[in-house]
């Protein structure tokens, strides 16, 4: 055959590789707005429409109940370990995290008291705004995850316990003036979930947030819910989807019991472990972001833009490892520990196995070490 | 291990018959250790968090003379009988800890499981003896203890992790770190630090390193194979593979020293695309790829290759401290050259069987049509990689 036609040939064959290639992420397709995802509002009609929602929950409280729950906002660089003053000589112990007035802690609200206003203490129209409120905040998988998150809480209430738990003790609280320009923080949360939701104008940051459950499996209106599944689930198709050596990286040698950063440790750092994301594959690599997505993801989608940006860009220096059992049992969450640590996120997700079964009891954070209650917005 | 299993497995049960479902750790205590490393000193931070089922005991242990109140006196006793269970180790000799500050709660909030007792103690880490080695062990209330220990993240410029180690129920956590900042003009030189045989071993591991990066970087062998295929001679084909070789050494060192810096994604880009140039070149301009514009573009894409080869060490390196930097890199080179020739030898030996010798001339070249189908293969495959390349830095 004439030489002049092996190079055609070629970029027809290198084409038809590149159809291959590009199928796998398929365009969306153009002439027919039925199948095109909504795009979310630009993050300026967002935030408007996030305080719109705020001064609304607001207007519907006396002003007493207002005194309760709106507080003055003070941005500081790192966040304290919380001291609460305990017994004789105002001796001093660490249970959460302080942060100007707000509280991040997984305690239960009985034992560390939120600033706010439970949930329980509202009547109807104005819990209705309040969770409109975070109906605004959060984006659809985020509300349900934390409706998810309570209703286990309320599960572990009709069980009974000793300490304060269930829906009516989640606590809302908002530190500065809801505003388009100025920053603002909302905290929402009680056991097992402590959401910190800073607004910056066109920012909005929802680190350092914990999620958790207990039980992981509960039953509500005759259906079955597992908490935090996705979390569980894309956990393990990415170690799954790991060659022998891969895997042999990201596994810790050693057992971790407990989150490493959890409420308290603001300003760590730790040695990074495990298998980085620079010898993962690329479809290795998108299971690591999509996973990460599960708590990136809480947040309204207008401000996920610029976190997912930032998430991705750092993916080659992100580790993920993993501490535990390879499998875990169907419809139910797994027992190992494991750690995603990237250059501007931590996540750690962590089955307790104080007493109970692990795959029943998780806590997990979610991190930015270099961001943390938007400092870097509101430091200036 | 299996009694703590058996243990927690009694519990579950037991909890079972319990009636309210417990918030907090129950029958663990947990202690966990934070080290910061500093030029001359570390610190360690414990937080020791007994379980509500375990804290009446671990409170009769601190509150010595029972009378509801941890005093001073106490709480020094305890802190001594902590510093007691735990062993510092630095560079083989034993390392004294000296108590810093100390935390305690209340005991009520110690038997709700809400107590954080929180110890630091600091040690001095000797002078020179660059990079030191750490060992620390916690055996403190083992039966009930659930041991965390990690190492903060030196923020200081010249402290740098090396390695660290747990056993499985990290109660013994060894680091290796390195404190050198101090950069003579010897830098190159090797290191009196490490002994003959570390620095035997060192290279050796890198070696088998080297070996491997490129018995399995597809990349580089297809690159190698084009280079192959297009060679008029063995001759040539010295010339080409020397030039790639000491192209790929000069970035892979000054890539691997931190100089140079390009970002992978790119790399990745200008490799794949460097296997579908000299492929496409063997096809349709075979006479090129037979003269000094070969040896040129063998030079040229060996410089970024090299740079392909320095993120896989420097993956493996965790930032090793430049003298032990050079061994790796030492190492590393060797290995790489001794695959290549593994892979080379070879090839060249399948180009002989596919070879005939044209009208009037003395050398082998491999038949156009093989010379052509190889490369329009490894071209194929270079596209492959190319759109992967491509689509991973989009």
């Amino acid at each position: 055959m004439n030489k002049i036609f092996y190079f055609p040939l070629g970029l027809a064959c290198a084409a038809a590789g590149w159809l291959t290639l590009t199928s796998a992420h398929p365009a969306p397709p153009r002439h027919s707005p039925d199948t095109v995802a909504p795009t979310p509002p630009s993050p300026e009609t967002q935030t408007k429409a996030t305080v719109a929602a705020a001064i609304a929950f607001l207007n519907t409280l006396s002003t007493e109940q207002r005194g309760k729950v709106q507080f003055a906002f003070a941005p500081q660089a790192t966040a304290s370990a919380a001291k609460f003053k305990g017994g004789m000589g105002g001796r001093m112990t660490f249970l959460g995290e302080q942060y100007g007035q707000a509280v991040w802690s997984n305690f239960p609200v009985s034992d560390v008291a939120r600033p706010g206003v439970q949930l329980g203490s509202l009547s109807a129209p104005q819990r209705a705004a309040a969770m409109h409120l975070l109906q605004v905040l959060l984006s659809p998988m985020g509300y349900q995850k934390v409706l998810a998150i309570m209703g286990s809480d309320q599960a572990l209430a009709d069980g009974g316990t000793n300490y304060a738990s269930g829906k009516d003790v989640y606590t809302l609280g908002l530190f500065g003036t809801p505003s388009a320009t100025a920053p603002w923080l909302v905290q929402f949360g009680g056991h097992h979930l402590g959401l910190n939701v800073l607004i910056a104008g066109t920012h909005g940051v929802l680190t350092p947030t914990l999620t958790g459950a207990q039980p992981a499996v509960y039953q509500s209106e005759g259906k079955t819910v597992r908490v935090l599944a996705q979390e569980n689930d894309k956990a393990f198709a990415l170690l799954d989807a790991l060659d022998a050596t891969q895997r042999k990286k990201a596994l810790l040698t050693y057992e971790v019991r407990d989150l490493v950063l959890g409420p308290g440790h603001d300003g760590e750092t730790i040695v990074p472990e495990g298998l980085k994301g620079s010898d993962m594959t690329a479809p290795q690599r998108a299971l690591l972001f999509d996973l990460m997505g599960e708590w990136a993801g809480i947040i309204q989608e207008s401000y996920q833009q610029a976190r997912l940006t930032e998430l991705k860009a750092g993916l080659n220096d992100t580790y993920f490892a993993w501490s535990g059992p390879l499998s875990h049992a169907p419809g139910r969450n797994g027992t190992s520990y494991y750690r995603i640590q990237g250059p501007k996120v931590v996540i750690e997700f962590s089955p307790q196995g104080v007493g109970g079964d692990p795959s029943m009891h998780v806590h997990t954070i979610y991190r930015d070490p270099t961001n943390e209650y938007g400092h870097a917005y509101t430091s200036r | 291990m299996n009694a703590r299993w058996l243990l927690l497995l009694l519990v579950a049960m037991l909890a079972g018959l319990a009636p309210p479902a417990s918030a907090h750790r129950l029958n663990e205590y947990l202690q966990a250790t934070t080290i910061a490393l500093a030029p001359d000193h570390l610190t360690l931070h414990l937080r020791l968090t007994p379980g509500t089922d375990v804290a009446p005991q671990v409170l009769a242990g601190l509150d010595a003379n029972h009378d509801g109140q941890l005093s001073p006196a106490e709480q020094r006793a305890y802190a001594a009988r902590v510093q007691h269970d735990l062993a510092l180790t630095l560079d083989g000799q034993p390392a004294s800890l000296r108590l810093v500050d100390a935390a305690f709660p209340s005991p009520q909030q110690l038997v709700a499981g809400l107590g954080d007792m929180q110890l630091t103690f600091e040690a001095t880490v000797p002078a020179g003896h660059s990079p030191h080695h750490l060992v620390f062990v916690n055996q403190h209330q083992p039966a009930l203890a659930a041991y965390l220990v990690n190492c903060l993240l030196p923020r200081q410029a010249g402290l740098q992790v090396v390695s660290q180690n747990r056993n499985y129920l990290q109660s013994r956590y060894e680091l290796t770190f390195s404190t050198a900042s101090v950069m003579t003009a010897g830098a190159a030189a090797t290191p009196a630090s490490l002994h003959r045989a570390d620095q035997r071993a060192l290279v050796a591991t890198y070696f088998g390193h080297g070996v491997r990066h490129i018995l399995t970087g597809y990349d580089h062998l297809l690159f190698l194979g084009a280079l192959v295929l297009g060679a008029a001679s063995l001759w040539e084909l010295v010339k080409v593979v020397t030039a790639f070789t000491l192209a790929h050494t000069l970035t892979l060192t000054l890539a691997a020293y931190q100089l140079v810096r390009v970002p992978s994604g790119l790399v990745e880009v200008l490799i794949a695309a460097s296997i579908v140039v000299v492929a496409v070149q063997n096809v349709n301009w075979p006479g090129a790829a037979r003269g000094p514009s070969r040896l040129l573009m063998a030079f040229a894409f060996g410089l970024v290759h090299g740079l392909g080869f320095a993120s896989g060490l420097l993956a493996l390196l965790h930032q090793l401290p430049r003298e032990v930097l050079l061994l790796a890199l030492l190492g590393f080179s060797l290995g790489l050259e001794a695959g290549q020739q593994v892979v080379l030898l070879p090839l060249f030996g399948l180009r002989r069987l596919i070879s005939q010798r044209p009208q009037g001339a003395g050398q082998l070249v491999p038949s156009p049509v093989w010379q052509r189908v190889g490369s329009l293969s490894i071209a194929l495959a270079g596209l492959y990689y190319l759109g992967q390349a491509v689509v991973a830095v989009l």
